[in-house]
């Protein structure tokens, strides 16, 4: 008998050597800080900052940036962790919730209200007092209670991009300016040639296809969905109307198939190939689009508005925005960094970069070597009021876009009509809100 | 017990009459054919969009080759130190996981098809029931677990994750593997008094090598694989290649040539060893040699 | 091998002990328990708490997101009741249920017709090599990958497949696949098979590995066809695997989230959302934890019982 209890125990024995064993060889290799980020050694502080931007930039001019600070600051050092973008919302609201954020997180706007849900961001009222700085020239801080939170350090405009050749081909001779204008280029183009009019980007994992597509079209007259107080209120009749006008290209068969799957990405794509005539798009695929068809014959022009409407125009933007973590044990280091980042020149330079508009308004893009669109588009940039409702610090902004992309989903396939559409997202917007306070 | 026919005749003649044999073969190699089309047909097209620069990839009409189709986008891979860590984090982490994992499931295996003891449905509840929680919703509090016990960002907690990620189906499969073995191999080592230990892993485990192997190969390729964990509990020091992979979707382009010859470039070996060692598990060396 | 002549059994084989009674019971559990333990202290270890927590949430009014002044406190039934009464819950439970279903058919159907043609007598050792190793290729790219190729190849009206579907004769041009609530839900349940399938066919392929010969040419000997000789030999050998792997397969394709995620988002028009998707987006979209949470636990039973039902359905088999 002592036999065999004896092999059992042995082998189970050897078992969890061998386990342990590889587990501590593997342990070797890594290292298991880092539960917010920085350290100190001696005065000298490490600080990380989580963002997706490097990979939109020129090769290595995040990292040239980030030298260009240490250098400036000797004692502190910048660990620089690039995200894959698709994750990065997930991922960050994860380190959020386990106190495992960045000191310094890159966020789009819309995540404003996810992150400040957990209270994961520091008061960046206190520390810019603390370091005197003057924030009078930075454009949409976004805020609660009078405390900002979250700067947006770039701001990406969202123009029309016209095909001036499919144009030609189909016989239109001049940009569309107003609606019906731009659903006679439809129309044409999508008859005339083998080109669609317009393409949406509808995908529901992440819906701001409903700002960037559809929304734009009310902004752009100067309608809004907020009513009193901020507050949501989009079962508006301009809503409303430019609901109608868009599926009217959707019926006339003007939009390019597969919209309802459709990701941003997409959009520069099916432009470069001709596939589409026109599109609202971000100014920052300018650069991929002349890449994939150096040939191409385009333009940029304001998004087209209303007949009769002569107000001014806006122009859906979204941003590239920054953050401190309330984990983070270098709190006034971290603001020196985001300091860095919004000095006029520096913002400046990351902005032109990365084909966006700074965030500081006392920054002045140097758009001299810029392609003629760049410059355009700062024209359009400049006489337009730049907006994206959805990212004014509404609570569950990205909840909010997916339950208006649900019911336009099934407006655009006909299974109900503009009233109903408007009603449900209403509804489900007033329940997530309300939700979201309980 | 010896066969049925003679070796002789076992030599040269198999089931069935020659025509049928031939259209036998004709249909088989015909099934095979379209098989293989249907796996590997996609990846292909995967592979000849590597050797594309990015806006050739998404031409229309698609074209096979192109003039500027080379092996650039290769080249600029391994001279990535980035990329290549990320295949050492990968097959470093796979390795681990899947020795480990055959370890604990053909022991855990043994014992559930062999063993008869209280609580054994419970056991097999709880081994199934491990994974019955969508992972998605398990995300943040496993990672506060994970952060509690100072293995964010590390190697060993990533281990262990794709470790409990395993052991469900290894430790279901080994058990129904072992169950297809006849008892009286057990019975008669028994009687020559060897231990359970003994039995195990001198006696069944050799037969069920096929087995063992294959549920090596899943558990390899799991971890390999896996996306959700490694994206959540690691940030800088550990990153392995699906990781990389998704790092070139970024927000403004998709880098599809360089994301594709990550994909290619990291399968490679796995494919290599699976060709060379299949037959060691696979080649019925091992068939009905023990039977009867 | 077996002995002729009897002889006192070795010190250390079951028969020195005492052949009834608790005491050889508990030490046979302990030596069971002893193999099992590794496995069970590791996933006891890490996921009784997280699994413990979602429970926990289910049941709460918030978590995770900070509510200044709100304490938590139990709720009961609350989330349960939102969760179930929520259209697009039920819904989705059908879709997961079409799809985890029509999944693992075909994986089943798939796997056992590949391990079976590469099981085949009627051709080489090196022909059976190769292609053993194409057809599991689409098990070697992650699902990143999967996705982003499959959209790419499905999703363009102008893209690979229609093309070529195209250049065949078929009308299918401009068709987005994954783009319209009459296909999506089966172009991402082929995604799903074609990523999926090489699982059951190496188990498979494994398990064909201990089907004797003798008895498949004994029943040639006895004038069986070839279907005869598989669903009476071969089958019934397979049975064990076949049944294990159709229930971790349904379990795992009933959590399916990121294949559906990445392909449709649950879209269009909700046509293709799933209970894992919605979990998903309950969570991260709507920051409403709890609910969840609820939806997860719901998973979870579906799954326990299937758990449940595959151990018994062992130990009938094993009568």
């Amino acid at each position: 008998m002592a036999r065999g209890r004896r092999s059992v125990r042995r082998g189970t024995v050897a078992v969890g050597l061998a386990a342990v064993a590889s587990l501590i060889v593997a342990g070797c290799g890594s290292s298991s800080n880092s539960s917010s980020g920085g350290s100190a050694a001696g005065g000298n502080v490490t600080l990380q900052f989580s963002q997706w931007w490097a990979g939109e930039l020129p090769k290595g001019d995040m990292d040239s940036l980030v030298s260009q600070f240490e250098q400036q600051n000797p004692n502190i050092k910048i660990d620089l962790v690039t995200n894959p973008y698709q994750n990065t919302h997930d991922s960050t609201i994860a380190q959020a919730a386990t106190h495992n954020m960045s000191d310094i997180v890159a966020m789009d706007g819309t995540w404003y209200s996810d992150l400040q849900n957990q209270g994961a961001l520091a008061n960046l009222s206190d520390l810019m007092k603390s370091a005197h700085y003057d924030d009078s020239n930075l454009t949409g801080e976004l805020k609660t209670n009078n405390s900002v939170y979250m700067i947006p350090a770039v701001n990406f405009v969202y123009p029309m991009f016209v095909n001036m050749d499919l144009l030609k081909q189909a016989g239109i001779t001049s940009i569309p300016k107003t609606q019906s204008e731009f659903k006679a280029a439809a129309d044409a183009v999508s008859q005339k040639t083998k080109a669609k009019g317009f393409t949406l980007a509808l995908s529901p994992q992440t819906p701001n296809g409903v700002a960037n597509d559809v929304m734009a079209w009310v902004w752009a007259s100067g309608g809004s969905m907020l009513g009193a107080n901020n507050t949501p209120n989009i079962n508006t009749p301009e809503v409303a109307q430019a609901l109608e006008f868009v599926d009217s290209l959707y019926k006339s068969g003007d939009v390019l198939a597969g919209s309802l799957n459709e990701q941003e990405t997409q959009k520069p794509n099916a432009f470069a190939q001709g596939q589409v005539a026109m599109m609202f798009d971000s100014l920052a695929h300018v650069t991929s689009i002349k890449s994939n068809a150096p040939s191409l014959n385009f333009q940029l022009a304001p998004v087209p508005v209303k007949d009769g409407y002569t107000g001014q125009e806006g122009i859906n933007a979204a941003s590239w925005a920054v953050g401190i973590s309330n984990d983070s044990k270098h709190k006034a280091e971290a603001w020196k960094f985001v300091q860095f980042l919004m000095d006029p020149a520096n913002n400046a330079k990351l902005a032109t970069e990365a084909n966006g508009f700074p965030g500081n308004k006392a920054a002045k893009p140097d758009l001299s070597q810029s392609d003629p669109h760049i410059q355009n588009a700062f024209q359009i940039y400049q006489n337009s009021k730049p907006l994206n409702e959805f990212a004014n610090g509404l609570p569950v902004s990205v909840q909010l876009e997916s339950d208006f992309d649900t019911q336009l989903q099934k407006y655009f396939t006909g299974q109900q009509d503009v009233q109903t559409t408007l009603k449900n997202t209403q509804d489900a917007w007033d329940r997530h809100i309300k939700a979201a306070t309980k | 017990m010896t066969t049925s026919a003679s070796p002789a005749v076992r030599r040269t003649r198999r089931p069935g009459p020659a025509r049928p044999r031939r259209a036998a073969k004709f249909w088989t190699i015909l099934g095979l054919l379209i098989s293989a089309g249907f796996a590997v047909l996609p990846v292909l097209w995967m592979f000849l969009s590597s050797l594309k620069p990015n806006r050739q990839i998404l031409q229309t009409p698609p074209r096979l080759v192109t003039g500027a189709s080379s092996f650039a986008g290769y080249s600029k891979l391994f001279h990535d130190t980035a990329q290549l860590d990320s295949f050492r984090d990968s097959y470093l982490i796979g390795g681990a996981v899947t020795v480990l994992t055959i370890v604990v499931s053909v022991l855990a295996g043994y014992s559930l098809s062999r063993m008869d003891f209280p609580g054994k449905s419970a056991v097999m509840t709880v081994v199934i029931g491990v994974q019955s929680v969508p992972p998605i919703s398990l995300v943040i509090p496993y990672l506060g677990l994970i952060t509690v016990l100072g293995l964010y960002d590390s190697y060993t907690g990533l281990i262990l994750t794709h470790l409990v990620l395993t052991f469900p189906y290894a430790i279901v499969m080994m058990t129904a593997y072992f169950d297809t073995l006849p008892r009286s191999l057990d019975e008669a080592a028994r009687v020559d008094g060897a231990s359970s230990m003994r039995i195990l892993w001198q006696i069944l485990l050799p037969i069920s090598l096929p087995g063992v192997v294959s549920i090596g190969v899943y558990t390899f390729m799991l971890s390999w694989n896996e996306f959700l964990f490694a994206l959540m509990l690691t940030k800088q020091h550990v990153r392995t290649v699906p990781i990389r992979i998704s790092l070139f979707i970024g927000q403004n382009a998709v880098d599809w040539q360089a994301m594709f010859a990550l994909s290619i470039a990291g399968s490679v070996p796995v494919l290599i060893f699976f060709l060379v060692f299949q037959r060691y598990f696979l080649g019925g060396l091992a068939a009905g040699s023990v039977k009867g | 091998m077996t002995q002729l002549t009897a002889r006192r059994p070795a010190v250390g084989s079951p028969r020195t002990v005492p052949t009834r009674g608790r005491f050889r019971r508990g030490r046979r559990a302990l030596i069971a328990y002893s193999f099992l333990s590794p496995a069970l202290l590791l996933m006891i270890g890490l996921m009784f708490v997280p699994i413990g927590t979602v429970i926990y949430y289910s049941f709460l009014n918030y978590a995770i997101v900070n509510r200044p002044g709100r304490p938590h406190h139990l709720v009961g039934w609350t989330n349960y009741q939102q969760v179930l009464s929520d259209p697009l819950f039920t819904s989705s439970l059908w879709h997961t249920v079409a799809f985890s279903v029509l999944s693992v058919l075909c994986h089943l159907l798939l796997g056992l017709a590949f391990a079976l043609l590469l099981n085949s007598q009627v051709i080489g050792r090196v022909a059976k090599g190769i292609f053993r190793t194409l057809i599991i290729i689409p098990w070697l790219f992650t699902i990143t990958i999967v996705v982003a190729l499959w959209r790419y190849l499905l999703l363009d009206p102008h893209g690979v497949v229609n093309f070529i579907l195209h250049s065949l004769g078929l009308p299918t041009q401009g068709l987005a696949w994954l783009g319209q609530t009459n296909t999506a839900l089966a172009a991402i349940i082929f995604v799903n098979v074609w990523a999926g399938y090489p699982f059951f066919m190496i188990s498979l392929l494994a398990g064909l590995q201990g089907v004797s010969d003798e008895l498949r040419e004994a029943a040639w000997v006895d004038g069986a066809n070839a279907f005869e000789r598989f669903w009476y030999v071969t089958r019934p050998h397979l049975r064990p695997i076949i049944v294990s792997m159709s229930i971790l397969d349904l379990i795992w394709n009933l959590q399916n989230f990121a294949t559906i995620f990445l392909l449709t988002g649950g879209g269009p028009a909700n046509s293709t959302n799933v209970i894992a998707n919605y979990t998903y987006t309950t969570a991260y979209f709507d920051q409403d934890y709890t609910a969840a949470a609820a939806s997860a636990v719901i998973i979870l039973l579906i799954s326990l019982v299937l758990a449940v039902a595959y151990g018994w359905s062992r130990r009938a088999m094993s009568r």
